[in-house]
């Protein structure tokens, strides 16, 4: 097996934030799960190519080895935007739920949906 | 150009947010779908002779994002502008506002955006977008089921949709490249084991979105949800879960050196069985339709990857006949539901007398859907069965011998003397117009089955005299046996209760992802 | 060094998944963020660490003002109920997910492709971008250029999110407490820094969206800035005089017009039969996407305030 270390880092995230997924009781605590599971995959984004001392791909004609790619860069603002819409739809849901249900829970929302 | 296919709906939309409540910003919303449809069938008439493409920007070298309309993708557009249409036409009268048909409007272009795009990232935008607008159109009446219903569809997808994000990763690493026909072309040069990673990833998340057993606990809640608007419902079951099935199509097309079909075809068998247990438990008419949904989507996951062009073309015909009879049921259970004022299977009698055309509208739908001689669904199911060797062919009679006993189950509202005394309200003729036109398609398309599959499909097929037997003898010994069965066992069973209470949480969702994944990298690596 | 960061930002995401309190995990999520953008910004990509520090001050005061609302945020408020709360001294219950993380963390790994990085595309534009699109900033020119129809949908998933937050707070119109001042306890030299900071806020905000083509920064970066300028003037001021419908429907009108002038330069290719430079189109883009980005930050900011208020 040969990889980059650079990219374990994103990998080791996400599963980190996989645990947080499939342990959390609290729908909070899921919400901010997703939020760092998308950080994962944005880190993975950028580490794609990485050699030390990288540079900006900024400048009308950038020497090709030692700059970043800007292709995962505008992908990746895209993906942020949207993380943050998606954010706080999701909070507005959870006050909503809450609000109505008094539920911080998954288990006691989903109990008191069912009424 | 192909990007205004996606760009007039979404603009329509913003208008039809900026003047709600007119009734003639909505006719002209209505106008703009007709001419939509015609657009479509224009593009489909190209497509038959030659693939369209648009470079936007006309950017060379997959610099920019491409959008390719081929014989396939332009029938799916079909399928989407004329579902949108009959949508449109049944909400007309109903007192939505601005938000319902902006999100409804933007939802059609971003499916439509779906079917086109070739670019790897630009389908991760659409299918986000698309989540969060269908999970506000699920809530739309913010009551507490819904408003769980809707968290649960939005979260569980935002996690998929991480696993397609980060497989996407890989492949623009492993290619260079992010247009998916440029892509497969440096993959098939590449090792087989580099493409176990990326491919595991992405069809994780396409096959949560297609609800495969064991991903489906999301789309019960989903499409069934009872404060969702019934037209939402219908456009998410008939249509929606076909964008799914599409990419489906579309990345085992890009990763055919290491798809396992022999696994897809299993898990389709076992989703259409489970599906079909649990559409049979159920009580509320909205949660039968969507399990059933379930099942179908399992028979065209089977169908798809038998390796036969009959099981093949067959499946993509049950695409769109699901489309046309799953649409008719949800519109007129909420027609059923709006007129009865409740769910309950055991409540809701006496339908066709009280409303005879609704319920031959769901008699068509019905008959389309278990697949009998001269209904749509019959032409898709036989096509689908005779493509199959004998273990496979068994499954398939086994999941319709259950969607027949489902529907016989659900049948039983036709019948019978109302015991709730329905209130008499006034009937929409839009809303009786538009199941109509869906109900009688499902006719038409059970008779010029053939003609519609050339037309369609460019694939030429033809049933003799002794399939046609054959397929009715084998419809009627099923249906015979789906009635004696229903009678004996299932009726007053109560295991029906146990089944109904199964459901899993977030959490248990999240481990089947989990599960789903580990043993998709296993099996690709075994025995692709 | 970028190691060290990178073990860094893991620690912290341990943090915040072990954390039981809410504040807690607010504060630890604001310096995750932290990390995260020095960590991009190591990477060579100064726009996405821009990005990142300016949206996640928005993720993170969503959360505070989500969380002061509705469930308070005194130092002892737990994320989930009471009953589930003492179950989580168990610590037998947690060995089954972290054997199964892991078994999937290590599956992962072992089917890593060992193949380097392909940098097709990464060559073609760096070479082509200043003659396709223009612009000194490579990046800015992909979003605004190669990849704009990306950006329509990306402009467009904000104006979901805001007529979803804006049809799911309605619901608490009923429960109105007008003119209630805001229970946030301001240290005076908490005011005293923002009111030295905010202007300057505005002026960079102003610099990132104009500069956007020649240097790091865009449309969406300098929205994000400009907007958490009106929620310092929030914080200082406590008041509620922003025309929020008003608002909405200029939102709706500009991505209109970015729709448009996508469509007509990009789609169409207008920008070849006109006189004008390639960066009027590049600063005009920006200078839409900007404005759009600040009102939709600012509308979902004061719905979330507004959602017991009104």
């Amino acid at each position: 097996m040969v990889f980059d270390i650079i990219e374990i880092f994103s990998v080791l995230m996400f599963f980190i934030s996989f645990y947080g997924l499939i342990t959390s009781k609290s729908i909070i605590k899921s919400v901010v799960s997703i939020l760092l599971m998308e950080s994962a995959v944005i880190m993975f984004f950028l580490s794609i190519g990485y050699t030390s001392g990288i540079m900006p791909p900024i400048g009308q004609n950038p020497e090709t080895e030692t700059v970043a790619d800007p292709l995962p860069q505008a992908l990746m603002i895209t993906a942020i935007i949207i993380g943050v819409a998606v954010v706080a739809v999701n909070l507005i849901m959870l006050i909503s739920l809450y609000r109505q249900c008094k539920a911080k829970d998954w288990d006691a929302a989903k109990k008191k949906s069912m009424e | 150009m192909l990007a205004y296919f996606v760009i007039i709906p979404i603009l329509i939309a913003v208008f039809l947010y900026v003047f709600p409540s007119s009734k003639a910003g909505r006719l002209i919303a209505v106008i703009t779908q007709t001419a939509l449809v015609g657009l479509a069938f224009y593009l489909f008439f190209i497509c038959k002779s030659r693939d369209v493409v648009s470079n936007i920007g006309n950017y060379e070298s997959f610099l920019g994002i491409t959008l390719r309309a081929d014989a396939l993708s332009s029938v799916f557009i079909i399928l989407t502008s004329f579902i949108f249409l009959i949508v449109a036409v049944y909400t007309f009268n109903e007192k939505y506002n601005g938000l319902f048909w902006f999100l409804l409007f933007i939802w059609e272009g971003l499916l439509i955006g779906i079917f086109l795009s070739r670019d790897l990232f630009n389908i991760f935008v659409l299918v986000e977008v698309t989540t969060v607008a269908v999970a506000v159109l699920i809530m739309f009446n913010r009551d507490n089921r819904s408003m769980y219903d809707g968290m649960v569809y939005l979260m569980i997808n935002t996690v998929a949709v991480q696993f397609y994000l980060f497989g996407t990763g890989y492949v623009y690493k492993l290619t260079g490249v992010l247009d998916i026909d440029a892509a497969a072309k440096v993959l098939e040069e590449l090792d087989k084991s580099s493409l176990i990673l990326p491919y595991a990833l992405i069809i994780t998340a396409i096959s949560l979105k297609c609800a495969l057993v064991p991903l489906f606990s999301w789309l019960p809640k989903a499409h069934g949800t009872p404060g969702a608007p019934s037209a939402v419902s219908a456009i998410l079951s008939g249509l929606h879960i076909k964008g799914a099935v599409y990419l489906f199509i579309q990345f085992n097309d890009l990763f055919k050196e290491v798809v396992v079909s022999e696994f897809f075809l299993i898990i389709g068998i076992i989703t259409g069985i489970v599906g079909f247990i649990f559409a049979m438990s159920q009580k509320d008419i909205k949660l039968i339709l969507a399990y059933s949904t379930i099942s179908q989507i399992g028979m065209i996951i089977t169908g798809l990857n038998n390796d036969d062009i009959y099981s093949y073309t067959g499946s993509l015909y049950h695409i769109f006949n699901h489309a046309l009879f799953k649409s008719a049921l949800f519109l007129s259970a909420g027609i059923i539901i709006k007129i009865y004022n409740t769910r309950d299977i055991y409540k809701i009698r006496g339908v066709l007398k009280r409303s005879p055309l609704i319920g031959a509208v769901i008699i068509m739908a019905i008959l389309g859907i278990i697949g009998t001689p001269f209904f749509n669904g019959s032409v898709s199911k036989y096509f689908i069965f005779s493509g199959t060797s004998l273990p496979v062919g068994g499954a398939i009679l086994l999941i319709n011998l259950g969607t027949i006993i489902t529907f016989i189950r659900f049948s039983s509202i036709l019948f019978g003397k109302p015991q709730t005394e329905p209130d008499p309200a006034k009937t929409d003729k839009c809303k009786q117009a538009a199941v109509l036109v869906l109900g009688t398609l499902c006719l038409v398309g059970g008779i010029l089955g053939e003609q519609l599959i050339e037309f369609l499909f460019n694939v030429k097929v033809s049933v003799d005299t002794a399939g046609y037997l054959q397929k009715s003898a084998l419809f009627t010994a099923s249906a015979v046996g789906g009635y004696l069965i229903y009678k004996l066992y299932i009726k007053n069973s109560p295991r029906l209760k146990q089944v109904r209470e199964i459901e899993l949480s977030f959490r248990g969702m999240c481990v089947s992802v989990g599960a789903f994944f580990a043993v998709v990298l296993v099996v690709t690596k075994l025995f692709a | 060094m970028i190691y060290a960061f990178l073990t860094l930002w893991i620690v912290g995401a341990l943090l915040i998944i072990r954390e039981s309190k809410i504040i807690r995990m607010i504060i630890y999520l604001g310096i995750f963020s932290l990390i995260s953008s020095v960590c991009f910004y190591m990477f060579g990509a100064p726009d996405v660490a821009i990005a990142e520090a300016a949206i996640s001050v928005f993720s993170t005061v969503f959360f505070i003002v989500c969380f002061e609302k509705h469930f308070g945020l005194a130092v002892g408020v737990s994320d989930v109920t009471p009953e589930s709360a003492e179950n989580r001294t168990n610590l037998k219950k947690y060995i089954p997910p972290v054997v199964f993380t892991i078994f999937l963390f290590v599956l992962f790994i072992f089917f890593i492709p060992e193949n380097p990085a392909n940098s097709y595309l990464k060559d073609q534009y760096l070479s082509l971008f200043s003659r396709d699109v223009g612009g000194e900033n490579s990046v800015t020119s992909i979003y605004l250029g190669y990849r704009v129809y990306d950006t329509l949908f990306e402009a467009l998933m904000l104006l979901v999110g805001i007529v979803s937050v804006t049809h799911l707070s309605r619901y608490c119109e009923t429960s109105v407490k007008e003119g209630k001042p805001s229970d946030i306890n301001r240290a005076d030299i908490a005011v005293f820094t923002i009111r030295v900071i905010c202007p300057v806020m505005l002026l960079f905000g102003i610099y990132l969206i104009l500069n956007g083509h020649i240097s790091p920064g865009g449309g969406f970066q300098g929205g994000a800035a400009i907007a958490s300028f009106f929620v310092c003037r929030y914080m200082i001021y406590d008041i509620y005089d922003i025309p929020i419908e008003r608002i909405i429907m200029v939102e709706k009108i500009i991505y209109v017009v970015v729709v448009l002038l996508a469509v007509l330069f990009i789609f169409i290719g207008l920008h070849s039969f006109l006189p004008l430079p390639q960066s009027v189109y590049l600063i005009t883009m920006n200078l839409l996407i900007g404005a759009k980005v600040t009102c939709g930050l600012i509308i979902i900011f004061y719905r979330f305030i507004a959602f017991e208020r009104r």
